[in-house]
């Protein structure tokens, strides 16, 4: 009797140790499922992103960068991309034109080139900007000279643009350093990590603008 | 005492424990001296400001200000972001060539049937077949074939070659592209065996219908716009 109980005990043991395998074999099997991890190889080149020496706010200086900010202002008040929601959101007053202008200058740009803007952007277009000299005071303006460029034919690889000249003069308001604003919003870093355009955060303001 | 048989009589009954009270004393000063000094160090620490500099861009073309990195960035792209400018990049060169076997072009040109799209050799061997139309919308593609194919097709029969010079090639984002698509701006240099080499700027809007376009994630062009720039 005695070695019966010990063989089905032993049987018993046998079976629990099988299970045991049975589990622990699932159990591993569970742990070593693959994954497929993306490796993607890029097609572009990727020179232009190589930053050479970084000019430091310092180095730029204050006239500078009073400079870039007219040169960025320019370029908003007449680019074009083949691409209606830009231009429809510009319009709208959500761009950095928009933040750079003061009400006067901003309406005076929303009833003039941004409707060109906007019907340029649907028929596919293109202008690019030039600023052609830094911005030079003449009384209470400031008055740069321009160029843009615009290819009103899309994929037409033999399409010259149109080239035309002109000249702004701006009345600005400028205090070096960033808008106080920025600081409600969580400063610059949070303001730039949510994808600001960096001009806007400049304390610039185009108070009122004449073409001429 | 048993002195002269014991000579290890201390001279200074307590001379031990005022060493040991003074090694003591040495101790804790040295302590509250690195005491001091760390707190001094934390002082420090918290009011000094590091400079965290945020590089900005400024495109020659575009004029467009952008945040190219900052030190706390990182610059691992995600796949949603990197597929998009890959399908940029394969249409742009598929779009951009011409080859002076007509042949070539038919078969890069035609038309095509979803399921035709979908063959993973078709896309691994070479330029792919009916590339154009595998990869944009069908909005893109009668565009190609009314408005572009027939002045390829001219130059082709001509005798003329474009290649898309791949090292040129220069892809941006325009905007913040999310995983359901986005605008891209992408320059090159065109490469010709009758008229030069000439520079290109081009847009294009890609869009993502997830259940199409396996081989690229559900992603393709939904518009594309090419201009020349210059030589």
């Amino acid at each position: 009797m005695k070695k019966l109980i010990m063989f089905i005990a032993g049987l018993m043991l046998l079976a629990l140790m099988c299970g045991a395998l049975f589990f622990a074999g699932a159990i591993y099997d569970t742990g070593n499922r693959l994954s497929v991890e993306t490796y993607m190889f890029r097609p572009n080149n990727l020179s232009a992103y190589r930053i050479e020496k970084p000019a430091t706010i310092d180095e730029l200086g204050d006239s500078q960068m009073f400079q870039l900010l007219v040169r960025k202002y320019i370029t908003e008040y007449f680019y074009v991309l083949p691409n209606s929601d830009n231009a429809s959101s510009r319009a709208a007053g959500s761009g950095a034109l928009a933040i750079m202008s003061g009400n006067a200058a901003f309406e005076k740009w929303r009833s003039g080139p941004a409707k060109e803007i906007v019907e340029l952007a649907k028929n596919k277009a293109l202008r690019t900007v030039r600023v052609l000299n830094d911005a030079i005071k003449e009384g209470d303006f400031w008055v740069v000279e321009y160029e843009t460029a615009t290819w009103t034919r899309p994929n037409d690889l033999t399409a010259s643009p149109e080239i035309r000249r002109g000249r702004m003069l701006l009345q600005i308001a400028y205090e070096p350093g960033f808008r106080a604003i920025i600081e409600e919003f969580g400063g610059v870093g949070a303001v730039l990590d949510n994808g600001a355009d960096p001009a806007t955060l400049f304390n610039f303001v185009v108070i009122d603008v004449f073409e001429g | 005492m048993e002195y002269p048989a014991d000579f290890n009589t201390p001279a200074f009954p307590a001379g031990k424990s005022v060493a040991l009270a003074r090694a003591m004393a040495i101790g804790s000063l040295v302590l509250f001296f690195l005491i001091a000094c760390m707190c001094a160090i934390l002082l420090f620490a918290s009011k000094s400001r590091g400079v965290n500099p945020y590089l900005v861009s400024i495109s020659s073309i575009t004029g467009q200000w952008k945040l190219v990195g900052n030190k706390a960035g990182t610059s691992e792209l995600n796949t949603d972001y990197t597929m998009q400018e890959a399908v940029v990049g394969a249409f742009a060169q598929n779009w951009l060539f011409i080859s002076d076997n007509s042949y070539e072009n038919q078969l890069l040109w035609a038309e095509c049937k979803p399921e035709e799209c979908s063959g993973v050799e078709n896309a691994s061997r070479g330029r792919p077949n009916a590339a154009i139309c595998c990869g944009a919308s069908s909005e893109v593609y009668e565009n190609f074939i009314e408005n572009v194919m027939p002045d390829y097709d001219a130059r082709g029969r001509a005798g003329e070659r474009w290649v898309l010079a791949f090292d040129t090639m220069q892809i941006y984002a325009v905007g913040k592209p999310g995983p359901a698509g986005g605008v891209w701006r992408l320059t090159a240099e065109v490469q010709s065996n009758v008229s030069g080499s000439f520079r290109v700027l081009a847009f294009a809007k890609v869009g993502r219908m997830a259940n199409m376009y396996p081989l690229t994630n559900g992603y393709y062009i939904t518009d594309f716009n090419a201009y020349r720039i210059g030589k």
